[in-house]
């Protein structure tokens, strides 16, 4: 009796606990405006007003008027401000507008191409989200070719809210290797690891669409270049990013597509000879082929030992030719060499330490073994 | 002396010197120990806690030798009145800086996170005098507080760690051992401050019917100790990597502001994590607090300790708002308080029993 009378007085108290810890400020939920989506500009120069001004800042909230499904508009206003840093914009929003800005719920954050250009906009943006503690840092970050404030413009044809609409694009990254995830939070630890490196999402405004496509290329805080969009496969690829996805084929003059839910990535250090380290890449992956041509006979090992090697070579020669992009054109180390060196082969990574980017685009080389599984090929022979 | 009902339970030892150890360290020894030695802070922590099971061994042996006796009081026997009077008030300043930084620390981070707008002194009052009711009532209140406690804040604590599993990547946790020992150790004294509080076992078995059964549990509340710490800094470090996890002030909360999961109800835990820590605050100070009131009712050589301890909120109170800002407060604590626990813990314990052997004091 004694122990049940203890559990649920522990009981009530946890309750307690977990309970009260609601509501601590006092405002109340219309006084509230739930910026869901935060867009970050260089200031343009007519929109100058003081030597401070360095960002046009674009926070977007739902209008609750016409979240229903009746109303036809789009379910969303961007509030605009132009100011030194998101702190002084938000007092600025509140001098034009009766409510108060809310971050809790902020699933999308957009950096303009023209704010990523420029390493001092980029380091004070980064120490803000870093610094301020109304920012949380699960959002999902994006780089906007053009300017942030362009996305919001866009009217989606099929969804109400933009923000859901970009978060559920970013979601499907476990279905389709060709869509890099990105939260903010590891993007600024990519960033601080890697002295300014980053590849972050591109998110390219239509008409009536967006498009999460390719990916920014970042070193030293500066933005250097675009992968385009099977690039961006072989980047989730290689760093173990991918999961689920597609990948077309040519076999024997039709192409058929290599479907997987798995894809495996590890490192192995084969050999150091002559001052150059022999990194090989393996990766695994097991999947179905579900479309080929009428009338060929896929239950055939041969075949699709075929498919399988056809395949390998595919993904191999792709990442290679990544690597190679890295190596020669950003010269810069973004897909995990530095970080396997310094975690499994300390000692030999400290030798190399120091001037490591040159190491890399120089005396790194990489071979990548591509290991294809075809498990299972549909519902006919 | 002691009055008969004022009696720590062995069980209730261990929880004293968990609960107090653990408090506003929690949050920031990750990044103490990243800055320290990188991927290998948790390694470092986990050593850290180990040497301390040598400390409270020492603790526990030398109160064994005195039964029923406190520090306040057997310093005195060991040292002489004069010298032990002295010694014990050192302590009992020690403590009261190390009150005052906890209450800071903890009104710090309140500030940040929760109560942008309230002043800073109605929310040290307010935990001051709560702590006031509690350690008026004598020890075994103390005891008690400690007890009830410590499931209600370790079981969500553990539960709302897990959730930030999925962003945890354990190969942050490599290279092993990369880091130079001359770096490791010079590092010791910036982590003696995460385990500050078991030098209260000085005074706490005294309060036992017997010490002797006081190695069982306080060497295991170190172990737990330990463990928790690891945990928590190997997670913060496996989450950010070490160049994040020193970057940050207090890792652990921008840990648990990590967690983010579709389809959990809750977002945003770090208000139940603030309201749990709060209470491992709380014990903290009131452990401590006790502690200071019963020395000084030693020193000044009366039978009570209640009345010091109203007063001793205002002392406590005036140290806590002495710092000008975050950074002064850090930087003042770190100038001051390691060199004391390492007198504390490791040093006064060690000399004393050294001299209690030597002299041959012990009471039978």
């Amino acid at each position: 009796m004694k122990a049940v009378k203890r559990l649920s007085l522990a009981a009530v108290m946890l309750l307690c606990v977990l309970l009260i810890t609601g509501c601590w400020d006092k405002v109340e939920i219309e006084d509230r405006l739930f910026a869901l989506a935060i867009g970050v500009d260089d200031v343009k120069e007519e929109e100058r007003k003081t030597s401070e001004d360095m960002y046009t800042f674009s926070f977007v909230a739902p209008v609750l008027e016409e979240m229903k499904k009746e109303s036809k508009g789009p379910a969303f206003r961007t509030y605009e401000a132009v100011s030194c840093g998101i702190i002084h914009s938000q007092s600025q929003l509140l001098e034009r507008f009766s409510q108060k800005q809310y971050f809790g719920l902020t699933r999308v954050m957009l950096f303009g191409e023209g704010m990523m250009r420029d390493e001092k906009l980029l380091k004070e943006i980064i120490d803000a989200i870093l610094r301020y503690h109304e920012l949380h840092n699960s959002m999902y970050a994006y780089i906007v070719p053009g300017r942030a404030e362009e996305v919001f413009e866009v009217k989606p044809k099929f969804e109400k809210l933009i923000m859901r609409y970009i978060a559920g694009i970013t979601e499907n990254s476990s279905y389709s290797s060709g869509i890099l995830k990105l939260s903010l939070s590891d993007a600024i630890i990519m960033l601080i690891n890697n002295k300014g490196g980053l590849v972050i999402p591109r998110l390219i405004p239509g008409e009536e669409e967006i498009r999460v496509s390719g990916a920014g290329v970042l070193k030293e805080y500066r933005l250097v270049g675009y992968l385009d969009d099977s690039e961006v496969s072989s980047y989730n690829r290689l760093m173990d990013k991918a999961k689920g996805g597609s990948f077309p084929v040519d076999i024997e003059g039709t192409s058929t597509v290599f479907k997987h839910f798995r894809f495996d990535r590890s490192i192995e250090l084969s050999k150091v000879e002559g001052g150059k380290i022999y990194l090989n890449y393996n990766m695994e992956t097991e999947g179905t082929i579900e479309e080929y041509t009428l009338n060929k006979i896929m239950l055939d090992n041969k075949f699709l030992k075929k498919v399988e090697h056809e395949l390998g070579k595919k993904i191999e020669s792709e990442s290679e030719k990544l690597i190679k992009r890295f190596q020669k054109e950003f010269r810069t180390d973004l897909i995990g060499a530095r970080d396997y060196l310094n975690k499994y082969q300390p000692k030999l990574f400290k030798t190399i330490e120091k001037d490591y980017d040159k190491y890399f685009s120089d005396n790194i080389v990489i071979k990548v073994n591509a290991d294809v599984h075809i498990r299972r090929i549909g519902l006919i022979k | 002396m002691i009055k008969n009902d004022d009696l720590v339970s062995p069980y209730q030892i261990a929880m004293i010197i968990i609960m107090t150890v653990i408090s506003v360290g929690v949050f920031s020894i990750a990044s103490d120990a990243a800055n320290a030695a990188g991927p290998d802070g948790w390694l470092m922590v986990a050593f850290a806690g180990a040497v301390n099971i040598l400390a409270v061994l020492v603790i526990v042996i030398l109160n064994s030798r005195f039964p029923g006796k406190t520090f306040a009081e057997y310093s005195q026997v060991i040292l002489g009145t004069i010298l032990g009077r002295l010694l014990t008030m050192m302590f009992t300043i020690y403590l009261i800086f190390a009150t005052a930084y906890v209450v800071r620390s903890f009104t710090e981070v309140i500030k940040m996170f929760v109560l942008f707008r309230t002043p800073t002194e109605i929310i040290m009052l307010s935990l001051i005098l709560v702590c006031t009711y509690i350690v008026r009532s004598g020890v075994e209140c103390v005891a008690r507080i400690n007890e009830l406690i410590f499931p209600i804040l370790f079981i969500p604590f553990l539960i709302l760690m897990a959730f930030g599993l999925p962003s945890a990547d354990f190969s942050n946790l490599r290279p092993f051992l990369q880091a130079s020992p001359v770096r490791m150790l010079s590092a010791m004294p910036a982590l003696a401050i995460n385990y500050a509080g078991i030098e209260l076992a000085l005074f706490y078995i005294g309060f036992m019917e017997n010490p002797k059964k006081a190695y069982k549990p306080a060497i295991a509340a170190v172990l737990f100790i330990t463990f928790f710490l690891t945990i928590v800094t190997a997670l913060c470090i496996a989450a950010f990597g070490q160049n994040m996890t020193a970057y940050f002030l207090w890792p652990l909360m921008s840990y648990i502001r990590l967690i983010s999961m579709p389809g959990l109800f809750v977002e945003h835990l770090q208000g139940i994590m603030l309201s749990l820590w709060m209470l491992s605050v709380f014990t903290n100070i009131v452990s401590v607090y006790f502690v200071m009131s019963y020395s000084i009712s030693k020193i000044a050589g009366t039978k009570e300790q209640k009345q010091y301890v109203l007063p001793l909120a205002m002392v406590i109170y005036y140290f806590a708002l002495q710092p000008d800002s975050l950074v002064s407060h850090y930087e003042l604590a770190k100038a001051v308080l390691p060199y004391f626990i390492i007198l504390f813990l490791y040093v006064v314990p060690v000399i004393l029993l050294l001299i209690a052997k030597l002299r041959k004091l012990e009471v039978k």
